[in-house]
């Protein structure tokens, strides 16, 4: 029962949401919703210290004696998703507590939030494929819903954008899934393992599938429209987690848990992570606009996760699953500070802005910290992370991609200071002289994300120990199937 | 027989892409829908067709009818011949693939469900209760992303 609540409390409480806000608008549905994420954080943390390091649990839902059959399963890398999740959730809760006033209703942006997280809970602790898919829609419509909530003409673009491309992700990955199911005849990861099923035709369905989820080059289109219409909120959420929720992590799951994991699977991987990384590299200079160039940077960055997932070695993932928790720290701290910018200005064009620092302390220095950890500075988190990554991908002989990685990195910090400087640094424009820094939650949602940044730069190890490790055993334990199965030949 | 039932999912599934009311488009979608389940049911898969009816063709449809309702896009809308002759054509290219490829792709007939092996219940309650909790997640979110839609053009005075 205890596992099943990351799925079913949010879903209670979105269901309670229309409710209340008969009773109040704005304070009960804050405060119900926050508590919701709050207790949630609690549950992840507690597994975690009472996780063993290897393993798994595994609950047979009942209700008094009669079984209900909703398996859910947990082992270390679900236990890695979910404390991400958690821990951006309650974040992007806090910052829209003053931040999502001026976007309607405040009980069914909840509600739809709450439907987002319990989604993607969904996903990371159902060990079926099928049932994996059908909380990705649900994630994927509460998606579309946030990117709507814009109320722009560009925010139904890019939300209509989103949609379609979406779908079309879903069709491939479906598609795929029905394949599996045709010729092992389940959709249980474990029994699909078993079977050593293989196919080439619906690994690539499936990696073409993930790809768009992920946002990787070319199927990256979607990425800069949806978030630039949508408020702050949504690309914090779908890039810190959605996408590594319903693209990397069942990438992940399929190709090392699932399907054998071939060295066909890991060229592709390696190629489209190292593309990703330079075209959206490039593509996030020429922007002006922070949220737009945020969406390409996050192109970028999980081109790096993927990179290093792709390697297949035991350093490779662990870096990839580093760098996956790590980014979606950092990267939901960099939109809710453009969301911050947005929020004060009114625009967050960087061409119109400049010298806010003096006047929004807690936002400038928080963002400082969020690029210095994107572009791999020590001693933040993003450093250890692309670190393991750029060494892993040297111990694997690919030299050329580990100086491309290096140089990607340098890129990014050039393109996240050039902001930084544009922004927050200089002398403060007329017309924001007047400006204050934003309310309490905001900040303090802000300050949190930074704090986590430096504390995991600063003693990484515990954070590596108690998370990532065993979550890359997870990964490494299908790899060795893979091996046997395929009579050492990988 | 599946043949015909799949061209017929493609005849309505393109109307609805194509038609400009969006009205007769969501009716066009759920013919398609109900098609569709009809399939699944022929094909052994109960379950599937069930969700397929009372979901897709069901609840999404009276969703969508229900917004296009309140936002007033059931007015006389005059279709451009245009794009029917695209859908035309494009139908025609797509049952010459489908006549020459489908038959050539492998299924292993021992892996499907034999007829009347399973009872719909038995698969919705019993063994796919998980897809339940998921299916709630989507209707959620639908019913949430429409109240919210419908909401914003309210206030807008449109």
């Amino acid at each position: 029962m205890f596992l099943f609540i990351f799925v079913a409390i949010p879903l209670i409480v979105a269901s309670v949401m229309l409710i209340i806000e008969r009773f109040s608008r704005d304070v009960l549905p804050d405060f119900l919703a926050n508590l919701c994420f709050f207790l949630l954080l609690c549950a992840s943390i507690m597994i975690s210290c009472s996780w063993p390091g290897s393993g798994q649990y595994m609950h047979i839902l009942k209700w008094f004696s009669t079984n209900l059959n909703i398996k859910v399963v947990l082992d270390g890398l679900s236990l890695l998703m979910i404390f991400t999740i958690s821990i951006v959730s309650l974040s992007v809760g806090l910052f829209s507590i003053n931040y999502m006033g001026k976007y309607g209703s405040k009980s069914l942006y909840y509600a739809i939030l709450l439907v987002l997280v319990a989604s993607m809970n969904g996903i990371v602790l159902t060990a079926d494929l099928f049932t994996m898919y059908i909380f990705i829609e649900a994630a994927g419509i509460a998606s579309y819903g946030l990117v709507s909530l814009g109320r722009t003409r560009y925010s139904t673009e890019g939300a209509f954008k989103y949609l379609v491309l979406s779908a079309i992700a879903s069709s491939f990955i479906l598609l795929g899934i029905a394949g599996v199911f045709v010729n092992t005849g389940t959709t249980d990861i474990r029994s699909i393992s078993a079977s050593g099923f293989s196919s080439k035709f619906f690994i690539i369905l499936f990696l073409t599938g993930f790809s768009f989820k992920c946002g990787l080059v070319p199927f990256h289109t979607w990425m800069p429209d949806a978030y630039t219409a949508a408020p702050a909120v949504l690309p914090a959420v779908s890039s810190g987690i959605f996408v590594k929720v319903a693209g990397v992590y069942t990438v992940a799951r399929i190709f090392f848990n699932a399907l054998p994991f071939s060295a066909g699977v890991s060229f592709v991987m390696v190629y489209l992570g190292i593309i990703s990384i330079v075209v959206g590299a490039l593509l996030a200079l020429g922007q002006s606009g922070l949220k737009r160039l945020l969406a390409y940077s996050s192109i970028s960055q999980v081109g790096y996760i993927i990179l290093g997932i792709g390697i297949g070695t035991p350093l490779g993932i662990i870096g990839g699953l580093l760098h996956m928790f790590n980014h979606a720290i950092f990267k939901s701290l960099l939109f809710l500070n453009a969301g911050a910018v947005e929020y004060t200005c009114g625009t967050d064009d960087s061409l119109k802005l400049g010298g806010l620092g003096k006047n929004m302390p807690f936002t400038s220095t928080t963002n400082v910290i969020g690029l210095l950890s994107a572009a791999g500075v020590p001693p933040l988190n993003g450093f250890w992370s692309k670190l393991i990554i750029v060494v892993a991908l040297f111990k694997a002989n690919m030299f050329l991609y580990g100086f491309i990685a290096i140089l990607a990195s340098v890129l990014t910090l050039g393109y996240l200071l050039l902001i930084q400087r544009r922004v927050f640094f200089g002398k403060i424009k007329e017309c924001f002289e007047n400006i204050v820094d934003v309310p309490f939650w905001m900040n303090l949602s802000m300050v949190g994300l930074g704090l986590v940044c430096v504390w995991v730069g600063v003693s990484f190890a515990p954070i590596l120990i108690k998370w990532v490790l065993p979550a890359a055993n997870v990964l490494m334990q299908g790899i060795r199937t893979s091996f046997c199965a395929l009579g050492g030949i990988l | 027989m599946d043949i015909l039932l799949l061209v017929g999912v493609i005849v309505f599934v393109a109307c609805a892409v194509l038609l400009k009311d969006m009205m007769k488009a969501a009716i066009c979608l759920m013919v398609s829908s109900i098609i569709m389940g009809i399939i699944f049911f022929r094909l052994h898969a109960p379950y599937a067709g069930v969700f397929e009816i009372s979901v897709i063709a069901g609840l999404v449809m009276v969703l969508f009818i229900m917004t296009i309702s309140l936002i007033g896009g059931d007015a006389d809308v005059k279709e451009p011949p245009v794009p029917i002759a695209v859908f035309i054509f494009l139908f025609l290219v797509f049952s010459l693939v489908v006549a020459l490829k489908i038959p050539g792709l492998p299924i292993d007939q021992s892996r499907v469900l034999p007829i009347g092996s399973v009872k719909i219940g038995e698969v919705l309650w019993i063994r796919r209760t998980f897809d339940i909790i998921g299916q709630v997640g989507v209707i959620f979110a639908g019913v949430f992303v429409l109240l919210s839609v419908v909401g914003a053009r309210r206030k807008n005075g449109k």
